[in-house]
């Protein structure tokens, strides 16, 4: 069912609790209905937008240019996945592995904990089984496979199903704003809505599922107020944030169009190998072209024919058949873990008195040298294949360590802040999402990615979700 | 002046597309940004 705060009961208890109802939690909350389990949810928002919540995640940014903080996620039911764009990728097996130089990118699973998990999160997310990657010969490239959900927003998807089940109850407007615990247990979690109504909520277990920005902020907060159990110590929570930073690479003129396979939505995606990361220490990068209107087209091939007559020329006849021959060239990569790279609090504080976000956010030399060096790889492919020839990106052709600020400066993706890994000196929780130092105190949700690939971190959420939801109910029957 | 390690490498492959050095069986240069093969 689901309720207002002030219409649901005085006294609250449940086998588990999860604060925020986006994909993770709602992931979480519906694995364990499944399994019999009582689940109260509480969501900070309500059914749709309202400015009183949203208001809630304004905050400050620190470093390289990012969005506003308030527009880069949704506080409602069904969280970001209300303005999501469906795009959809698992991780690769040796993103799970440290990369070259690079021990933070460790995660202390490997993608066998996951994959289990792969036909759940497509029927999930509504997709399609993908096809494979492709290997294109020495290029040190191969074409990825990326699928597409419709997108599916979790609140308009799940809102009946949660409505009907009595094992469940989503509380509405139910936002965290303190804790009580019993030396490493979490007991119960207080909540209060914009009406100044509270209620306490007992569970055996707590996942918190804010998002990858509100995960380090709220832990980050309670740990200021001592409201996390003494055990809890670790200094990390907010440290190691991640973006996919994002920028258009250059422009292709392709010279045939058979070897690209644009999708329903005219896009088409390479990324580099395992090998080629290791031989050029770059970490992993998505490259995709999206084809170009007639206009823009023209002036990319004039420069071509200004350049290179010869390709020129020829490419100038195919723009007045109806060939999509010159396609914008765009990157998302891989940002490696940077220690300087967090979440912190505010002294400006939110409508329930918890201090404000802080994300300080910087690229560094790695950011370039991955773009780069996969840029220059996938424009020597397609002139040595004879398939197009590449425009680079003026700042790629220079020697400068900086990266320019771009529009699109990432993907709205949040990651990190609250790591998994091998140990507390590490990380924040463990290998089961379980916070060092508590014994019912879980993180869901792409905080938890120690490191992130290229793939949007969406599909990796719900795999994790649903192996977090087997994890509880096995711990839950063994204590039983 | 004393260049880093990763300006090196730069340099070093900027300098190799625009001496149309053979990568493979190809030969590629660096003009206006644009990476071309020799022939184009």
């Amino acid at each position: 069912m689901i309720l207002t705060l002030d219409q649901s009961p005085e006294t609250l208890s449940a086998d588990v609790c999860i604060i925020g109802a986006g994909a993770a939690g709602i992931t979480v909350a519906r694995k364990l209905m499944q399994q019999s389990r009582s689940v109260i949810l509480c969501e900070a928002g309500g059914l749709d937008f309202a400015d009183e919540s949203q208001s809630n995640y304004q905050g400050q940014v620190e470093g390289n240019a990012y969005y506003d903080l308030e527009i880069a996620r949704l506080r409602y039911f069904g969280g970001s996945t209300n303005h999501w764009s469906g795009w959809c990728r698992p991780l690769d097996e040796y993103d799970f592995a440290a990369k070259k130089d690079k021990p933070l990118t460790a995660w202390p699973i490997s993608i066998d904990a996951v994959e289990p998990y792969l036909k759940e999160t497509r029927e999930i997310l509504e997709l399609e089984t993908g096809v494979g990657d492709q290997v294109l010969g020495s290029s040190g490239l191969k074409r990825v496979a990326f699928e597409f959900s419709p997108p599916v927003r979790f609140g308009e998807k799940y809102q009946v199903e949660l409505e009907q089940q009595k094992i469940i109850k989503v509380l509405l407007n139910a936002n965290l704003v303190g804790t009580e615990f019993d030396g490493r247990r979490i007991t119960a979690v207080k909540v209060r809505d914009y009406h100044g109504n509270e209620r306490l909520v007992r569970a055996r277990n707590f996942v918190l599922a804010c998002g990858g920005i509100e995960n380090s902020r709220l832990l980050l907060w309670l740990q200021r107020i001592g409201q996390l159990p003494a055990t809890v110590q670790t200094g990390l929570i907010g440290r190691y944030w991640m973006e996919h930073p994002h920028a258009p690479v250059g422009d292709v003129v392709i010279t045939s169009p058979h070897s690209f396979k644009f999708n329903d939505i005219a896009l088409d995606f390479f990324a580099p190998t395992k090998a080629f990361m290791e031989s050029h220490s770059t970490l992993n990068c998505q490259l995709y072209l999206k084809t170009t209107k007639y206009g823009g087209a023209k002036e990319v091939i004039a420069d071509l024919l200004c350049t290179a007559p010869a390709v020129g020329e020829w490419a100038m006849r195919q723009l007045g058949k109806d060939l999509a021959c010159v396609a914008q060239l765009k990157a998302a990569w891989e940002q490696e873990p940077v220690h300087a790279n967090r979440i912190t609090l505010d002294d400006k504080r939110d409508a329930f008195g918890i201090p404000r976000a802080v994300l300080h956010w910087t690229r560094n030399a790695q950011d370039l040298r991955t773009v780069r060096e996969t840029t220059l790889a996938f424009a020597k492919h397609c002139a040595r294949t004879d398939i197009g020839r590449v425009r680079l990106a003026d700042w790629l052709t220079k020697t400068g360590n900086d990266l320019p600020d771009f529009d699109e400066m990432g993907g709205y993706h949040h990651m990190g802040g609250t790591r998994m890994a091998a140990s507390s000196e590490a990380g924040v929780v463990d290998a089961n999402c379980l916070v060092f130092g508590s014994d019912n105190f879980y993180l869901a949700g792409s905080s938890v990615f120690p490191s992130v690939g290229h793939a949007n971190p969406t599909f990796t959420i719900v795999q994790l979700s649903l192996r977090l939801a087997d994890h509880l109910r096995k711990q839950m029957a063994a204590r039983a | 002046m004393k260049l880093s390690r990763r300006k090196f490498t730069y340099l070093s492959v900027l300098t190799l597309l625009l001496s149309g050095v053979i990568f493979g069986s190809t030969a590629l240069r660096l003009k206006n940004s644009w990476v071309l093969r020799d022939d184009d």
